[in-house]
């Protein structure tokens, strides 16, 4: 457990329990935690979701309407894959992925970083 | 538990018969070691039946060195940690859980980084019935009266250590707690600080301006002990007992210049330094002068090593060599800018190898310990070897078993698991860097690393090396 002890025994002198307890010691000490899991988690998730958006199986193309369904169904395209989707596609990708990081993680890494280090 | 009857003098703290406000009857405690241990052993006692009272009106200090279970009794009392067997009582009545009328400042301050000073202080009046209104006006109140005003919103990290205990101090006293415990509140602080904010605090505790009824203080700083209590219980280790029960001085005379004072913290001295000898009978020989080596009143179990590197032993020696071969602690303590802790384990290793004595808060060099320090390097390795061969029952041990081993050399298991036979694992593996230590630079024998294996040094001369019979 990274929660210091004598935090912990602060909150039993002083009578914080139940929800104040999650308030006050155990979220503000695992948010940086908290954080890196959050982003590893919603990558992996996002990256599963675009694979899933089109899925080939015996000869049978099962697609939505999506970014992952369009980069695919772009490299899959006959005679010759269509590059100038495949392009715009990847970029609105990488771009999303920039701005996201930006304006969302970066953010909340600065903030465990400045607020919620222990020790 | 030998209580030291003795009238409280006049005007000092509270009355015998004053209020019983926290009693502890009968406490124990066992940390249910993990290892394996051989049938027949109990596992350590960390504090064994202790009893003890704090009225209404007085301010105690537990005094003790490291490992007497000081923190921990301090810990069963404010209900944090159920005891073993034995219970407390607040009030006469028996206690479950922590208790709400007992605030504790923390040695490490304990302060939430994410928390301002003053969201930090109204975390104590959280839990209370209150409006914000009147939570807010309490809380700073106490910033105010602890001395933080104007740090209300900085947080933490920008604060000095000496600042930050003061958060500590108004966290706990805004809730008004009928009992205020602090578990080493200065030992984290430097010198000037420490000072600075134990003369507040005694300032506040004796103008009654906060309404604590009574102040429990965990510390190992005898000085603090005899400037600030009104009653000091000393405790000692393996097991944690309180040892015994000392009257303070007198307001006016508590300060560190008195002669009485110094005494005081003489004494302390003497009994904790010598933790085999009959605590009445130092009590009796104090003030007057007292020779004698120490007798061990009841063999230990296993002898433990102290654990220290030879060479701070040595150092030791000549230090109080060089002061004339007689030297008070206290000024020892100061002079090596050690804590006690530190000091303790050197006094005892030299002890041990009968280098020394304690006499009633001095170190004297025996004999044996005059020859040591005016040795040049050989003699001096000389007499570490005779001295450590004649006291010290594990290196006679492991000499004995490379003697009859064949090739002369020893696996460190074998030295392990016998250790393990007497101390926990851990303490065990300590207890096997230390000997290794000692027996390396008695050049009695090597130690290969990488190897893990003992080897018999070579002998010079072909002179069996003389074995006392413990």
């Amino acid at each position: 457990m990274s929660i210091p002890s004598d935090l912990r025994e602060a909150t039993t002198v002083y009578h914080a329990s139940g929800w104040r307890k999650w308030r006050t010691l155990i979220l503000p000490a695992i948010f940086p935690y908290l954080i890196t899991g959050l982003l590893t988690a919603s990558g992996g998730a996002w990256n599963a979701s675009i694979v899933s958006e089109y899925v080939q199986f015996n000869n049978h193309i099962v697609s939505t309407f999506g970014l992952g369904a369009s980069i695919a169904s772009a490299a899959a395209a006959t005679p010759s894959p269509n590059f100038p989707v495949l392009l715009a596609a990847t970029l609105l990708m990488a771009a999303f992925v920039v701005i996201l990081n930006r304006l969302v993680w970066k953010r909340l890494y600065g903030l465990a970083e400045r607020r919620y280090t222990l020790g | 538990m030998k209580p030291f009857d003795q009238p409280r003098p006049e005007g000092d703290g509270a009355s015998p018969a004053a209020e019983v406000l926290l009693e502890g009857r009968l406490l124990s405690k066992t940390y249910e070691a993990a290892e394996k241990r051989p049938a027949g052993h109990q596992p350590p006692l960390v504090l064994d039946h202790i009893q003890l009272k704090i009225h209404a009106g007085e301010f105690v200090a537990l005094l003790g060195p490291s490992g007497s279970g000081k923190s921990t009794l301090l810990r069963i009392l404010a209900g944090l940690l159920s005891p073993s067997s034995g219970q407390v009582f607040f009030n006469g009545m028996p206690q479950h859980g922590p208790n709400p009328h007992v605030a504790i400042v923390f040695q490490s301050f304990a302060l939430f980084p994410w928390l301002t000073v003053l969201q930090n202080v109204e975390l104590g009046l959280e839990a209370q019935p209150l409006t914000r209104t009147q939570r807010l006006k309490r809380a700073l109140s106490s910033i105010d009266m602890i001395g933080l005003d104007g740090f209300e919103d900085a947080y933490p990290k920008e604060l000095s250590g000496g600042m930050r205990q003061r958060v500590g101090f108004a966290r706990a006293l805004v809730v008004e707690p009928e009992l205020l415990f602090m578990d080493e509140p200065f030992s984290a602080l430097d010198v000037l600080t420490a000072a600075n904010l134990r003369k507040e605090l005694l300032g506040l505790w004796r103008s009654q301006s906060m309404p604590t009824k009574a102040i429990l203080m965990v510390t190992h700083n005898i000085d603090e002990a005899v400037s600030m209590a009104d009653r000091i219980l000393v405790l000692q280790a393996n097991p944690g007992r309180i040892r015994v029960e000392l009257p303070c001085l007198p307001p006016a005379e508590r300060s560190l210049q008195s002669e009485a004072h110094t005494r005081l913290v003489d004494l302390i001295y003497s009994i904790m330094t010598s933790p085999q000898e009959d605590v009445a009978a130092l009590l009796l020989a104090h003030p007057q002068a007292k020779t004698g080596p120490l007798t061990p009143a009841t063999p230990r179990p296993y002898q433990v090593l102290p654990h220290v590197a030879i060479g701070d032993v040595t150092g030791l020696i000549e230090l109080v060599h060089a002061k004339g071969g007689r030297e008070d602690l206290y000024q020892l303590e100061r002079h090596l800018h050690l804590e006690l802790d530190d000091l303790l384990p050197l006094v005892e290793a030299a002890d041990l190898l009968d280098l020394a004595d304690t006499e009633e808060g001095d170190l004297v060099l025996t004999e044996a310990g005059r020859h040591f320090a005016e040795a040049g390097v050989l003699e001096e390795k000389q007499v570490f070897r005779e001295q450590v061969l004649a006291h010290v029952s594990l290196v006679r041990y492991i000499v004995q078993a490379l003697e009859a081993a064949p090739r002369h050399v020893l696996p460190e298991e074998h030295v392990q698991q016998f250790l393990e036979t007497h101390f926990g694992e851990q303490e065990a593996q300590e207890q096997l860097q230390i000997v290794i230590n000692w027996g390396r630079y008695a050049e009695l024998f090597a130690f290969q690393e990488d190897r893990g294996m003992f080897r018999l040094e070579e002998e010079e001369e072909e002179k069996p090396l003389a074995i006392p019979t413990p």
